[in-house]
């Protein structure tokens, strides 16, 4: 930078601002750490500019989508299976599971795998935002009102607005148990 | 002597002539008489006496040849020498025969010599038969009687013998004197005559020149003198002769018609000269030329005289004329002479305006050869910037051969970019992972919690990091699709610059070359105009001589005039003296 080189006296001052301003950051103790009690650690996502979270206690990890193989005759929510490390893993689309209107662009190009037991399912997202603790108490009851959204499957609202998904729940619907016979056609 | 006169002068000459040849045939007659008889003399002296002498001693020589052959024989023994001998003696006795033959053949005439000779023959008849006698003798061996015998008888008549032949030659000499006096005596005699005859010749024909001298030759020298004076002009003159009717009086009378004859004709001539051309002149033969000519002659003069009248006539008319005309013509040169005046001065101007065109045309050239020089210039300019425009074609390809290897190496940074973005992503998810192992880890990943955090949180910045740069990137394509568009744009205007400029340089040269030739065109404008100043200057050199002539003119047309008076004049005077003339 040629402002730099002039004056090396100013970018000297300036980069220890900048570093003055990183510490105190790093210096700040974190909110949760406070109330250790009815706080739950969830996964935020985004899905259709809906933001929503799942229990970190559900989820065994985040991935990227590659090579989704479709798999015919099963329910349209369903959108096919993928290999991961080995495991073959079916991938869920939510939108499709909660009937939700498709609205506005989305990449789907994240893969949240949930486990309960052995029971493991992917679930497709637009983006990962990260892992974040939600006060309990803080979280609301979901609004039968909430448009097109089973409440059986929420566990609460928090108070960023967040849409607290009950993963059991999501896991333990029959719909998840795929046993579907097509007939083939008569020759 | 009449008849003589009047023989012609060839029978005059005939009968001169002919009396000389008559004494000079007598001169010859007697010259010839007496040389015959001279010869005639002399021819008998060699013939006969001296011939007989001349014998008469060989005869004499054989005798006494004989005798001593004779003795000899007697006085030697030898058979074989004596018949040698006897064959000498028997040669020589037919040698004298001969000679005794010859000598009697000579003296026919003379008797006393006839006699003698025929004594003499037998006197050596004699002597022959006792030789004979004697030989036979020897042969027989009787040499003693032929010695007796030689000494005797033979002795005495050889003696005898010789005797004779001295006194016939003695009497031939005696002759041959008598012979030699009668010569002398025939010649002096005819010596005598001839004298004679030559005087005579001699006088008579003195005597026959001087008469046919003063016949002949005195009046021809008169009618030569009397010619003479005809051919130096003088005709009163006569031929003084008496009536002849030899060729001398023939002439004269010629001469005498001659003379009439002259007279006429100068009566003739100077009636001529006195201008009667009336007189006729008659030939008096086919053969007479002055006459004839003379005839004509008068008839020609008559011819001419009239001719001459008629031509005066017109001359004195055609005088007048003249007069008239030449003193127009006087006036005519006065007015052209003025004219040419004029015309000279107006020349004058005409060379100064020349000299004028001149200076401008060289000015004129001058600037015309600068113009070519800046042409020049300007043509040399002009394929520099034809050069630079080149160049700058080049450039701006290489511009944009720059803009879309940029361009190319901004998409691959935008791949770049896509990658890093990539990895971001893939840096959030792992974090997002570390997190949930943390909280699944429960107390005890509190820490790993934070470092995860943290990860994404740079995770999080690199993907911003990346979307500016995306951004960049998006600004620098568009920049540099507006870059490769505008380098088009330039090439394609460096391209039309190009073809301008080639355009342009193109009319530069053209005009190059017209300025060029234009220049060449003044150069051959004031060329022509110093041709034409130096024609001018010769114009004005050829006004001043015309102008001279045309005074010169002047002149000789008033000089002209005065000599066509002086002619009228001489009409005037011709006319009297044609009119004077009598035909």
């Amino acid at each position: 930078m040629p402002a730099s080189a002039k004056h090396p006296a100013q970018n000297l001052e300036a980069r220890r601002e900048i570093l003055k301003a990183r510490a105190q950051a790093l210096a700040r103790e974190p909110k949760i750490a406070a109330e250790p009690e009815g706080r739950l650690e969830v996964l935020e996502f985004v899905l259709a500019n809906e933001r929503y979270a799942l229990e970190t206690a559900f989820v065994r990890e985040v991935c990227a989508l590659k090579e989704l193989t479709p798999l015919p005759c099963t329910p349209s929510f369903i959108l096919g299976i993928i290999n991961i490390r080995g495991q073959i893993l079916a991938v869920t689309d939510l939108k499709r599971f909660f009937h939700l209107p498709d609205k506005g662009l989305s990449d789907l190009n994240k893969v949240i795998i949930l486990r309960r037991g052995g029971l493991e399912v992917g679930i497709l997202a637009d983006r990962v935002s990260g892992v974040r603790a939600v006060s309990v108490p803080e979280v609301q009851e979901p609004l039968p009102t909430l448009e097109g959204l089973s409440p059986d499957y929420l566990k609460g609202i928090s108070r960023e607005a967040l849409i607290i998904l009950d993963a059991e729940k999501i896991l333990t619907d029959p719909r998840m148990i795929v046993h579907e016979e097509v007939e083939l056609p008569s020759k | 002597m009449k008849w003589f006169v009047n023989l012609s002068t060839r029978n005059k000459l005939l009968c001169g002539f002919g009396l000389i040849v008559l004494l000079l045939a007598l001169v010859v007659g007697v010259a010839y008489r007496g040389i015959t008889s001279v010869q005639g003399e002399y021819k008998n002296l060699l013939k006969e006496e001296i011939q007989v002498v001349a014998n008469l001693i060989e005869f004499r020589a054989n005798m006494n040849r004989q005798r001593l052959d004779m003795l000899r024989m007697v006085s030697t023994n030898d058979k074989k020498e004596q018949q040698k001998i006897e064959q000498e003696v028997k040669d020589s006795s037919k040698a004298n025969d001969k000679i005794l033959e010859d000598l009697g053949r000579f003296g026919i005439k003379n008797p006393v010599f006839i006699k003698s000779m025929s004594e003499f023959k037998s006197l050596s008849d004699a002597y022959w038969r006792t030789r004979d006698e004697q030989i036979s003798l020897i042969f027989q061996g009787k040499t003693d009687d032929a010695k007796k015998l030689a000494l005797t008888v033979q002795d005495e008549r050889f003696e005898k013998m010789r005797q004779m032949a001295l006194d016939i030659a003695a009497q031939a000499k005696q002759r041959e004197a008598q012979h030699i006096q009668e010569t002398d005596n025939i010649a002096s005699k005819a010596i005598t005559i001839f004298l004679i005859v030559a005087v005579a010749a001699v006088v008579i024909s003195g005597l026959l020149v001087m008469f046919l001298s003063s016949l002949i030759a005195r009046p021809l020298r008169d009618i030569a003198q009397v010619a003479a004076k005809i051919s130096s002009g003088n005709l009163a003159v006569a031929v003084a002769m008496e009536d002849r009717k030899d060729e001398v009086g023939l002439l004269g009378q010629a001469v005498t018609g001659m003379i009439q004859y002259l007279k006429e004709m100068a009566g003739v001539a100077d009636s001529l000269a006195a201008r009667d051309f009336s007189v006729s002149v008659r030939p008096r033969a086919d053969e007479d030329m002055l006459g004839k000519a003379f005839a004509m002659m008068v008839a020609n003069i008559r011819e001419l005289a009239k001719e001459v009248r008629g031509g005066v006539e017109v001359l004195a008319a055609a005088a007048s004329e003249i007069v008239a005309a030449t003193s127009q013509i006087s006036t005519s040169a006065a007015e052209a002479s003025a004219a040419v005046n004029e015309t000279t001065a107006t020349v004058a101007e005409a060379n100064q305006a020349a000299q004028l065109s001149a200076q401008k045309a060289g000015y004129v050239s001058e600037t015309a050869q600068k113009t070519d020089q800046i042409a020049q210039s300007g043509k040399k300019s002009m394929a520099e910037l034809i050069d630079g425009m080149h160049q700058i074609r080049s450039q701006i390809e290489s511009i944009a051969d720059s803009v879309l290897r940029l361009s190319e190496q901004s998409q691959a940074i935008g791949e770049i970019n896509e990658a890093v973005n990539d990895l971001a992503e893939q840096s959030n998810l792992l974090a997002v992972n570390a997190a949930i192992e943390a909280a699944r880890a429960g107390e005890a990943g509190k820490g790993f919690v934070v470092v995860a955090q943290e990860i994404r949180n740079l995770a999080e910045q690199s993907k911003q990091a990346t979307a500016r740069i995306k951004g960049i990137l998006s600004d620098i394509q568009r920049a540099m699709n507006a870059a490769v568009l505008a380098t088009e744009q330039g090439t394609k205007s460096v391209e039309a610059g190009v073809k301008q400029s080639a355009v342009a340089g193109d009319s530069l040269r053209t005009l190059a070359d017209s300025i060029a030739e234009s220049a060449q065109a003044a150069i051959q404008i004031l060329a022509s105009t110093q041709q034409q100043l130096v024609g001018m200057d010769q114009i004005v050199s050829a006004m001043e001589n015309i102008r001279q002539a045309s005074t010169q003119n002047l002149s000789a047309a008033q000089q002209s005039e005065t000599a066509a008076q002086d002619l009228h004049g001489i009409g005037g005077r011709l006319r009297q003296l044609a009119e004077s003339y009598r035909i």
